[in-house]
């Protein structure tokens, strides 16, 4: 039984950490910028479709990472100037900015479709490289979700104390007007969050790709993890959002011990409806900017 | 008396005649239309892939040559994505609009949706991908489960585990949908039967891609053999390597028909044994042959036998609609094609274009084939899998492997 717990809990970690990498950007983008960004989910699967296609070229998975990243810079960036920026000059209600984000999922998913087709698309075609650590088996993409979710969260905790546009994001978040008074630019400081979002989205894609491959149809699952993860850390804070990213997915890995697998999807969100009913402001929920990695 | 007896001879030679002689002229057809209701997108569509090709290439052979007395035969093809509401829609629509008398249906969902609409309408349904494991009774006079039966290799395949390999400690893994359930409560029945006990059993849902929680435990059941059931859920195998059993998988020869499994599944094989138990397909005919290396080209995988068993359908439809033909009449409709199916195939061995012969239970509508157990092989130089008969049985054994597991 303690082998089997063991296993678990290391693989929903993994699990988690993944996570992590998507919903510290998503949370960063509705932090700074007040936008849930369900469309993050679409901006995922479309760097997901730039990496097979590189893939299927032939060229090596580096590549395809990039190709994927600047795929998400620039979904993200098109999404910014022609819907959300429009969206903030109108004063368009957080709803409607939510609605509109998510038939953007729509459209770039069924889009999605017709390139990937219904069918799980691997980036490489081997086995993954993997080792035995006692009870727990650990693959090659274990440990790479693990360095990408460190260096994600190293990396945003220097962009936001140790640059100015993090000074900036963090005055954004922390009070809009002044902030504006002050004269920092909404705009200007949006598009680099939406940039590093498109960053953040093809890192993810491709850690995904690598362990459990693309799906059309992937986008909705994580920008639902991502709002959830979001809501339960607390808005406004990325270290409780990083936080709940890791425990949901040690959750819906840990049912299993007392549940059949089928289950970990319904009671995973039974799980985080109860949580939020329990506690709507989540484990840190203040409205001052924080983020304490 | 003489002309009384020519008189009574001559009405006699009449009635003869008339009784025996006479035939109503056939039906003049411009093109012989069969349908195919399958999955060709979603996520069972390499599989509705696979079988599509397989009939055209059939279908275009068969016109090449000249059609069927020189009628050609036109594929219709639907898609019902995996989706029983789709099937259904399709059937109506290849009954009232396109006129299809005849159709191949796929997957157990649209099969069993499909059975009696199918008889409302007039169409006869050849079913295959038969999950209709713990179904043997008809379901309905219109289906008949003759394209790959495999609703058998679950008998033959754990027969073969625990009778031959002496593996007695089975575990399921099984996705969730209708065939998934019906395997897997016939393998719970079955197991007892033969000496075996089932360790575990877990469900994961339709498609799911991890298995991150699923197998962890699943080795908590140390069990030899593990009977997998399934749609898209490759991964399964990626992590199950890790399980190192001494029998990975058995039976569903779907399962490895996807390309991109090649490689995780023959490095899956090493320190494993892969079997599987399906309809024989010996690819003793040139044009089978010529199919299989056709197939391989386009998908870059050998066809499972499954496969093969479509590209024999048209071939089937043929000689169906031939022998319909010579009582004249109407001949292309279900009842006709039913009626020749019945006298060609039924209780008597039909041997079909690739080679491999079945015969046909009328009262279930259901065909008894030759099995064989297979060994996947891999070979990484040349990264290809082969599939290696180890132990094939005759129709015989199978009916008796059949009611030992019953």
């Amino acid at each position: 039984m303690t082998d089997l717990v063991l296993s678990l809990l290391f693989n929903g970690f993994v699990v988690g950490c993944r996570y992590l990498v998507a919903v510290l950007f998503f949370t960063l983008v509705q932090t700074s910028i007040e936008v849930i960004h369900i469309a993050y989910g679409g901006v995922i699967v479309l760097a997901g479709c730039a990496a097979f296609i590189t893939i299927k070229l032939g060229l090596p998975i580096w590549l395809a990472l990039l190709t994927a990243m600047l795929s998400g810079v620039v979904l993200s960036t098109v999404m910014e100037l022609v819907i959300y920026r429009p969206l903030r000059r109108k004063q368009a209600s957080n709803m409607i900015v939510m609605l509109v984000s998510l038939g953007m999922l729509y459209i770039i998913q069924s889009s999605a479709d017709l390139i990937l087709g219904g069918l799980t698309s691997r980036l490489r075609p081997e086995m993954a490289l993997s080792f035995s650590l006692g009870p727990l088996v650990i693959t090659d993409a274990a440990i790479w979700t693990m360095i990408g979710a460190t260096v994600v969260s190293i990396s945003l905790l220097f962009l936001l104390y140790g640059t100015s546009i993090g000074r900036s994001l963090r005055a954004l978040s922390s009070n809009r007007q002044l902030a504006r008074s002050a004269g920092i630019d909404v705009n200007r400081l949006a598009l680099v969050v939406f940039s590093l979002s498109g960053i953040g989205a093809g890192l993810f894609v491709i850690l995904e790709g690598l362990d459990l491959g693309i799906r059309a149809y992937m986008g909705f699952d994580i920008a639902l993890i991502s709002a959830f993860a979001t809501i339960i850390g607390g808005f406004g804070s990325l270290s409780g959002a990083a936080l709940a990213a890791v425990l949901i997915g040690m959750a819906k890995d840990t049912f299993p011990l007392y549940f059949a697998t089928v289950w970990q999807q319904l009671l995973l969100y039974l799980c985080i409806f109860m949580f939020m009913l329990a506690k709507p402001r989540g484990f840190f929920g203040r409205k001052v900017w924080k983020a304490e990695l | 008396m003489k002309k009384v007896q020519i008189a009574v001879l001559v009405v006699l030679f009449s009635c003869t005649f008339t009784v025996f002689g006479h035939t109503a002229p056939a039906t003049k057809y411009d093109q012989y239309k069969i349908g195919i209701n399958q999955a060709l997108s979603g996520p069972f569509s390499l599989s509705g892939q696979a079988y599509l090709f397989s009939m055209e290439r059939a279908i275009n052979e068969i016109n090449q040559a000249g059609g069927i007395d020189g009628v050609p035969m036109k594929l219709i093809a639907e898609d019902h994505k995996g989706k029983n509401e789709q099937a259904l829609s399709n059937l109506v629509k290849m009954a009232t609009i396109d006129k299809v008398p005849v159709s191949i249906m796929g997957f157990t969902g649209p099969m069993m949706v499909c059975a009696k609409p199918a008889e409302e309408y007039g169409m006869l349904l050849f079913n295959h991908a038969a999950g209709m494991t713990g179904l043997e009774k008809s379901i309905g006079k219109n289906s008949f489960h003759i394209m790959a039966n495999g609703a058998w290799d679950l008998y033959v395949g754990l027969y073969y585990a625990i009778k031959e390999l002496k593996l007695k400690r089975i575990g399921v893994a099984w996705s969730n949908y209708e065939e998934g359930l019906l395997s897997r409560n016939m393998i719970k029945t079955i197991v007892p039967k033969l000496g075996g006990s089932v360790v575990g059993d877990e469900s994961f849902p339709l498609g799911n891609q991890d298995f991150s929680a699923y197998i962890p435990k699943a080795k908590t059941w140390k069990a030899d053999a593990i009977y997998y059931i399934g749609a898209l859920e490759w991964i399964y195998f990626k992590d199950a390597y890790d399980l190192k059993l001494k029998v990975q998988q058995m039976g569903k020869a779907v399962t490895m028909a996807f390309p991109e499994l090649i490689t995780i599944y023959g490095k899956a094989c090493e320190g494993n044994l892969w079997i599987g138990a399906e309809t024989y397909g010996p690819w003793l005919t040139e044009k089978g042959r010529a199919y299989r290396e056709a197939f391989k080209e386009k998908f870059k995988f050998y066809p499972a036998f499954i496969d093969q068993n479509l590209y024999d359908f048209p071939y089937l439809m043929r000689d169906l609609i031939l022998h319909a033909k010579k009582a004249g009449g109407d001949y292309y409709t279900a009842d006709r094609l039913r009626a020749a199916l019945l006298e060609l195939c039924g209780n008597r061995d039909y041997k079909l274009a690739t080679g491999t012969s079945f015969k046909l239970d009328p009262k279930t509508g259901f065909a008894v084939y030759p099995f064989v157990i297979y060994r996947t092989t891999y070979n990484p130089e040349t990264k290809e899998y082969y599939y290696n008969v180890v132990k094939s049985y005759t129709m015989e054994e199978t009916m008796a492997i059949r009611k030992a597991g019953e």
